[in-house]
């Protein structure tokens, strides 16, 4: 399946980031915590949440070898929690399907 | 299957075709399995992805859907998700018994739910049902069997309740307030659904004063 990616760039290394529920839902036990619900509600999300949901975004396409959960926590720090967050969101955004197209606007009647 | 026809049809299109959803206890032991908790105590009004996919894959299967759980969660992705978890919610009620009418408040001491390991204890026991007649049903169907042995054993209590009310309200040192029918019983009716019986009409006439003899 052709995942589109979304990257993550901390101290010059480059990470893929992907939604994908299965990764999420392999994650959870891993992470302890309802990655789902952190999604719903992004504005009320905890630390263990979004280390979770970085740790799932990144095991789709993984790095080799493949990361650990605290290794995914230890890339979220003060100076890099922004652009995590901005990555998970757009990871989650080019997860979205695409808008099917308008249909074509109706022709003027002839005069 | 008649839990099919029984319950309130909840479809949801996957795999080329729709399939109709039932939430039966096998569903639930494979939720149990999948998730490692226990699936009567599963809430699906904020599930977490890992329950939410082990509901989708087992109702599927149960529906006869080809599908493996990998399968099951990549119909979750973005866009997709909220009317399926919709669908599956719907399911969930469908096959779930109506709330009581009167909800008992929420406290320590409050029962909690079954177990599966409890629920299939009462359908062979008291119910007598084979495990497959079990695994087959949704907990709805298995509520109104329930309901209806309860009924039962009313009318069975009430029979002996009767037969002792009435043999104290007539003995030799009986009380001064006679006792009721209703007292005897193991599982009584709620007060304000009691049935009409033989005693009840007696203890009704009994109340109508007498007319005094026409002079």
């Amino acid at each position: 399946m052709n995942m589109k990616t979304s990257t993550l760039t901390i101290d010059d290394k480059k990470y893929l980031l992907a939604y994908d529920f299965n990764s999420i839902a392999e994650a959870e036990p891993v992470a302890g915590c309802n990655l789902l619900a952190a999604l719903e509600n992004l504005n009320a999300i905890t630390a263990a949440q979004l280390r979770g949901l970085l740790y799932a975004a990144m095991v789709v396409t993984p790095p080799d070898p493949a990361p650990t959960l605290a290794q995914a926590g230890d890339l979220i720090r003060l100076d890099t929690i922004e652009t995590v967050t901005l990555a998970l969101a757009e990871a989650y955004q080019l997860s979205m399907p695409e808008p099917a197209s308008p249909p074509d606007e109706p022709l003027a009647p002839n005069a | 299957m008649i839990a099919r026809r029984l319950t309130k049809p909840v479809e949801l299109w996957a795999c080329g075709r729709k399939w109709q959803l039932l939430i039966t206890h096998r569903v639930l032991l494979d939720i149990g399995e999948l998730t490692g908790m226990d699936a009567m105590r599963v809430n699906l009004a904020r599930p977490s992805a890992l329950v939410l996919r082990a509901v989708l894959f087992a109702v599927l299967r149960e529906a006869g859907a080809v599908i493996s759980l990998e399968g099951a969660g990549g119909m979750l992705q973005p866009g997709a998700a909220a009317s399926i978890r919709a669908s599956l919610i719907a399911a969930w009620r469908a096959s779930m018994p109506d709330p009581e009418e009167e909800e008992k408040p929420v406290s320590a001491s409050a029962e909690p739910p079954l177990t599966a390991l409890e629920a299939w204890a009462t359908a062979r026991y008291d119910l007598r049902l084979s495990d497959e007649e079990w695994l087959s049903m949704t907990p709805r169907m298995l509520h109104a069997l329930s309901q209806h042995r309860l009924e039962s054993m009313r009318w069975s209590e009430l029979m002996m309740g009767v037969l002792c009310a009435h043999t104290v309200n007539h003995s030799f040192s009986a009380p001064k307030k006679p006792t009721s029918p209703r007292s005897y019983m193991l599982h009584p009716w709620p007060e304000n659904c009691l049935p009409v019986y033989g005693e009840t009409l007696i203890s009704v006439v009994a109340d109508v004063p007498k007319k005094r003899k026409a002079k």
